[in-house]
């Protein structure tokens, strides 16, 4: 018999996401390809909003989908699937951010840093965005590109609210001052 | 920005103007070879502990609950600091009860070399209880501990699924019944897989008792450990390679060989699950081969059994199972550190 039996199976982008949960909690790797195509572009952004590097921010997707199917089995179904996957994402570039905070610089892709409409700008601001030092960014990045409440970002980063809230502030100066030097 | 007392609406109008610009920012695309990575690392074992967080939900009574812990925080840090580097320190590593004791190795490469001893009659496996005795006694062949354990095996369900519930409980004499290795297993009734473990030891090194949870699904095996009276827990993702099959658990050995056919030439391999904490203590490749036929004589009764030979990572372990039904009745493994033996003998059964 040459011909491979037919696959019944619906594709996984008919799938729901509590039915690719249950399916990648099991050990399905189509559906866990399905939750690829679904959200990783989306925590993709979040990560490299967060490293800076497009480099890194692949290694915290990988990760972060490598190490699914057994966190989805403690997944509690609190609010939703994506929201639940952004934290998990942040959680995982966050520690990669503390290991690698030694790095002085971050190694900027400049071919995703500029928009089309103003490059330049635009550039300007992803260099100063990656020179902001790691401790700093994460709280800006999580606060105001994210939308996090300070409550949020000090459970995710492991600091205080008002230290939080003190981050950002710096960030903000710090970003201001680059931007002027420019 | 009003929580420094003096507000900077300088800074409030550049956040406010830089907001559009900062989330215009582009971002890489998904790549499809880095989804390809991820399902090839995954399917070739690749596992990572994901820092999987407390729901983030903010409430009154949540910021009332984090100032008492606060406080009683730094009443009890010293005994905080202590208990976490106690969790992270622990290397826990099972140790096994009839198949040789603690295995040291580290964990092998490539495969098996004699023909997995899958349980290809598990309808033979019965609800019943065994007792038994495991002695260790030094170079002068005095007993210097003594384990009085017993084995029971009950018709049970888990998750839908037919099962056998097989409860060890061992103690060790001496001790007022203080120092207990319990271990709960439940497998399917079909094939003897895997289903759940649960496995408490007290106590444990310098600890008062050491927790292993486990569940199996597909090739994978998930669970924590955790460690009495401290805090934090260790979590277990370890990857099953198929090559090992077939996985028990400890509790599992006096009654497994009842489910394979058993003959004067037979060997085999299987392979007993570790606790999986540490990457060295996941899986214990045993081989097993029938070396003659003996009548053994052990307080249980005497007995027609196959005589076999065991190797494990740690060591040879000689043993007898009825050549009516595969029960272990006894095993002797010499040269257990620091130069003694240890033996198990079967001392009763009820319905086996």
């Amino acid at each position: 018999m040459t011909v491979a039996a037919r696959d019944e199976r619906p594709p996984t982008t008919a799938r729901s996401d509590a039915e690719l949960v249950t399916l990648v909690a099991g050990g399905d790797l189509a559906a866990l390809g399905g939750l690829y195509d679904r959200y990783a572009a989306m925590l993709l952004a979040v990560a490299y909003r967060l490293t800076m590097s497009k480099a890194d921010a692949e290694d915290v997707v990988h990760d972060v989908f490598l190490g699914l199917p057994e966190a989805l089995r403690r997944y509690e179904e609190r609010g939703t699937l994506v929201g639940w996957l952004k934290r998990v994402t942040v959680r995982v570039a966050l520690s990669r951010l503390r290991h690698d905070e030694v790095r002085a610089t971050q190694a900027l892709d400049a071919s995703f840093a500029a928009p089309s409409h103003d490059a330049a700008a635009a550039m300007d601001l992803a260099t100063a965005v990656a020179t902001l030092p790691p401790s700093l960014r994460a709280v800006l990045v999580l606060k105001e590109i994210e939308g996090y409440s300070h409550a949020e970002i000090a459970d995710m980063v492991g600091i205080s609210v008002a230290a939080s809230k003190v981050r950002l502030h710096r960030g903000l100066r710090a970003l201001r001052r680059l931007l002027e030097e420019r | 920005m009003s929580w420094f007392g003096k507000r900077d609406r300088a800074l409030d109008a550049f956040a406010e103007a830089i907001q559009p610009e900062l989330a215009a920012l582009r971002t890489p695309p998904a790549p499809a070879e880095l989804r390809q990575r991820i399902l090839a690392d995954r399917a070739a074992g690749g596992r990572v502990i994901l820092p999987v967080g407390r729901d983030s939900s903010v409430s009154v009574h949540r910021y009332v609950i984090a100032s008492v812990a606060v406080i009683a925080g730094v009443l009890l840090l010293p005994l905080y600091r202590s208990s976490r580097e106690d969790a992270r320190e622990a290397q826990p590593v099972a140790s096994l009860s009839f198949f040789g004791g603690v295995a040291h190795a580290e964990q092998p490469a490539g495969a098996p070399r004699l023909p997995a001893a899958f349980p290809i009659h598990a309808e033979r496996i019965h609800a019943g209880t065994l007792r038994y005795r495991r002695v260790f006694t030094d170079s002068a062949e005095r007993a210097v501990k003594t384990v009085e354990g017993s084995l029971s095996v009950t018709a049970d369900s888990a998750e839908g699924t037919p099962a056998w519930r097989v409860v060890k409980l061992e103690r060790e004499s001496g001790t007022g019944g203080a120092a207990i290795n319990a271990e709960t297993v439940f497998v399917r009734r079909s094939n003897l897989g895997l289903l759940t473990r649960a496995v408490h030891v007290r106590p444990y090194r310098r600890w008062n008792g050491i927790n292993i949870q486990q569940r199996a699904i597909g090739d994978s095996l998930s669970g924590r450990m955790t460690l009495d009276d401290v805090t934090g827990m260790r979590p277990i993702a370890r990857r099953l390679r198929s090559a090992y099959a077939p996985f028990l658990s400890d509790a599992l050995t006096p009654i497994y060989l009842a489910a394979v056919p058993l003959s004067a030439t037979w060997q085999g391999s299987l392979t007993v699950l570790g606790w999986a904490v540490i990457p060295k203590d996941v899986l214990h490749p045993v081989e097993l081969r029938v070396t003659g036929e003996e009548r053994v004589r052990v307080p249980a009764g005497t007995f027609d059994c196959w005589r076999m030979t065991i190797r494990y990572s740690g060591g040879v372990v000689d043993y007898w199972v009825r050549k009516s039904d595969g029960i272990a009745v006894r095993a002797v493994e010499a040269n257990v550190p620091p130069g003694g033996k240890r033996t198990v003998t079967l001392l009763s059964e009820t319905g086996m």
